[in-house]
């Protein structure tokens, strides 16, 4: 072997190791199919309050919460990874417990009256704020941090806002943060796939 | 031309994909035969007889199991694979600086 088989080998080992670590699941799937339930239960919840029906808002959530859980477990068993790295195992760990946390503040803390029901959107966006941040770390991927800080300033916001009023707002960051993000992790996922089938 | 000593390098990784199937499994937990597959560019029956090599000297180890009914492979680097390969690279650069 001389030294330019040597360099060559380098780089393959390089190349080869960077495509295999870059290698995740198509997290934005699930991303979308909740940024969507949630938006949607949020602009529903926000007009049957401002109507003064304050009974429909907990079978909204019963309703979109369930319907996101079941499609999640389905698409779950459904999977059937070729590969699995560390990063996909932590990320699909993170949004697992952040989902079933968010599932038993938002059901079992505002029926118990723990928390108020205004309050319960800033707790929700910290949650998904860390999400985002969990994610960002475990895929390496800088813009991803910037939607955790997006989530956690509306947090912010909403504490301070203390009333229903803050659900468009709530409802708004769930499309640009949660929906949109996901789409690009899609996106990003679609190119990746094309890009090995090319090769 | 060089002085280097070919002796030196791993016979296992003397082969190009050989090596490629392990820097794929270095940073993965594992990795099933269609993925390996893709991933070194490599026919059915070359990739096998490789993996099979790669299995006989101890450098990854092999899963099988069933999913949903159907039979699944998985390929695992193992620690002496991760430090043939680190050992591998370590000359390889050595080389390079000569």
């Amino acid at each position: 072997m001389d030294q330019q088989s040597a360099i060559e080998e380098i780089a393959l080992i390089k190349k080869v190791i960077e495509e295999s670590r870059e290698f995740t699941f198509n997290i934005g799937k699930n991303i979308i199919l909740w940024g969507v339930l949630m938006s949607a239960a949020i602009f529903a919840s926000f007009k049957t309050i401002t109507a003064g029906d304050h009974g429909m808002v907990l079978w909204i959530w019963v309703t979109a919460i369930g319907t996101g859980w079941i499609i999640s477990v389905f698409w779950g068993i459904r999977r059937k990874p070729n590969a699995e790295n560390l990063g996909v195992k932590i990320i699909s760990n993170v949004w697992t417990s952040c989902g079933i946390a968010m599932t038993i503040l938002g059901f079992a803390g505002v029926t118990s009256g723990a928390i108020q029901e205004w309050a319960i959107s800033p707790v929700l966006s910290t949650l998904i704020g860390t999400c985002f941040a969990g994610t960002a770390f475990a895929i390496k991927l800088r813009w991803v941090i910037y939607v955790g800080v997006a989530w956690w300033l509306g947090a912010l916001l909403m504490f301070f806002v203390k009333s229903y009023e803050a659900l468009p707002l709530f409802g708004i960051m769930m499309i640009l943060f949660m929906v949109v993000p996901g789409f690009v992790f899609h996106w990003q996922w679609k190119i990746r796939q094309n890009k090995s089938e090319t090769k | 031309m060089t002085d280097f000593d070919y002796k030196q390098l791993d016979d296992t990784l003397q082969s190009r994909i050989r090596v490629a199937i392990m820097a794929a499994l270095v940073s993965l937990e594992d990795a099933d035969f269609n993925f390996l597959k893709n991933m070194v560019k490599a026919t059915d029956g070359n990739l096998s007889s490789h993996l099979r090599k790669l299995e006989d000297v101890g450098y990854i180890s092999v899963n099988k199991s069933f999913v949903n009914r159907k039979p699944q492979t998985k390929y695992k680097i193992t620690e002496k694979g991760r430090r043939a390969l680190v050992e591998h690279v370590n000359i390889l650069e050595k080389l390079i600086k000569k």
